[in-house]
């Protein structure tokens, strides 16, 4: 029995593809990807380039898109980082059970995005400093509060807003949206409740802090670079 | 069979790619057609604001990638493996963004950024692109840009260079991107396509 289990694991380890996950040395587009395989404790390389490994990279034309990051999956090379973790989502079991309740994840993860690009790259890009500012402001004031209100309405039509954001377990959606503002908090040097205001978004709030709450994200957000 | 009920203006946009969808999978659904007068007061119903929505049997998506994504997941358009659904997701995405840029163009109202914008789109992004999505097929080697079938890949590459050829013929090129190009072809001889294109609205967008 023993030698029949040694057989079934090495061969269910052996037809585990590898995960490289190239990107650079920051959080960035990378990190829900990261929170994913570690939550799962799936193993994977987390290669982190420099501005140079990246360029001599860049050259080899491997990154499909010329952008990072990249998940090479056994060889085949995925880019766009919604691609990659709705791809981890899948392999991991963090995605849902219905075709309408992906639909209703991948449409939460289009939205978030709609909120990101309304600051990046112009964030990273903007040189003048009042401009900048400007920018921040904007975003901040006119920006995220309407989609706040909206993904906060669209979460309500899930059992009230009181579990998970779609369906009834934890999927990638939910981790998108603890990764999402604690990006643009870190980023803007802000406080999340400027962000996401518990009196606006008490649902969102509160799934944040479940999200947090995770033993195996909790064990990752305290040792991650 | 649910039923679909698609909303958006009077044009392709970004809707056109759910038709494209629809039309190959044959899969009947009513094509609501909004004027712009009608969308403030619609605007506040939907989930994010924005048009395209779907609604099917009563539950309201909106977000064309991800719409797009559900019919073609449906009507196995998707990619077989989950490998192949990452990569048709991937080419979507990347097509998408270039219809932003050149929207994000369009839409400009200052002249002097527009011209800047428009010539930077068609005479940096697209070659780029361009490369990038032949270097795609060729690595696949099938004529089409997943699996060994059309997906939604296909036809959201198809969506968008059918436009820009539209206005701008050279936009692709046989020489430069052969099978870019046949691609497009391939695309609007197929049979149920081509009866959508030849019965489809005629818009400006």
């Amino acid at each position: 029995l023993a030698r029949v289990l040694h057989t079934h694991f090495y061969s269910r380890r052996a037809r585990m593809p590898s995960y490289k996950l190239t990107y650079f040395d920051v959080r960035g587009r990378a990190e829900l990807a990261r929170i994913l395989f570690h939550y799962t404790n799936t193993p994977f390389e987390d290669i982190r380039l420099k501005r140079e490994e990246w360029e001599q990279l860049k050259a080899t034309g491997k990154a499909p898109f010329g952008l990072l990051p990249i998940l090479e999956v056994d060889g085949t090379v995925i880019s766009t980082s919604v691609a990659i973790v709705t791809y981890i989502a899948e392999v991991t079991g963090l995605t849902s059970d219905t075709p309408l309740e992906r639909a209703r994840g991948n449409m939460m993860m289009d939205g978030l995005h709609d909120v990101a690009v309304a600051l990046i790259p112009n964030y990273f890009i903007e040189k003048d400093e009042a401009k900048k500012a400007e920018l921040v402001t904007n975003f901040i004031d006119k920006v995220v509060p309407p989609w706040v209100e909206k993904f906060e309405a669209f979460f309500k039509l899930n059992g009230g807003g009181d579990g998970w954001f779609v369906g009834s377990k934890v999927t990638y959606v939910d981790f998108a949206i603890f990764n999402m503002f604690d990006f643009l908090s870190s980023t803007l040097q802000k406080d999340i409740n400027l962000l996401l205001p518990k009196d606006k978004a008490p649902k969102l709030v509160a799934l944040v802090e479940r999200v947090k709450a995770l033993p195996a994200l909790d064990a990752y957000l305290k040792k991650r670079p | 069979m649910p039923s679909y009920k698609l909303t958006y203006f009077n044009g392709r946009g970004r809707a056109e790619i759910i038709r494209l969808i629809f039309a190959q999978a044959k899969v009947a659904y009513e094509d609501k057609r909004i004027e712009f007068a009608e969308w403030p007061a619609l605007k506040p119903s939907t989930p994010f604001g924005c048009l395209p929505i779907l609604e099917v049997d009563g539950t309201v998506l909106s977000e064309s990638k991800a719409i797009a994504s559900y019919v073609a997941s449906e009507n196995g358009l998707q990619g077989n493996t989950n490998l192949e659904k990452a990569r048709a997701q991937m080419i979507v995405g990347v097509i998408r963004g270039f219809q932003d840029t050149l929207y994000t163009a369009l839409f400009e109202k200052d002249e002097a950024k527009k011209a800047t914008l428009t010539k930077k789109a068609f005479e940096e992004t697209l070659p780029t692109v361009s490369g990038q999505l032949e270097a795609q097929l060729k690595q696949n080697a099938t004529g089409w840009f997943v699996g060994e079938k059309v997906t939604y890949a296909d036809l959201a590459v198809f969506d968008v260079f059918s436009e820009v050829t539209a206005k701008n013929p050279a936009a692709l090129s046989a020489e430069k991107t052969p099978l870019l190009a046949a691609l497009v072809e391939k695309v609007k001889a197929l049979p149920n396509v081509a009866e959508w294109l030849s019965k489809r609205p005629q818009t400006g967008m």
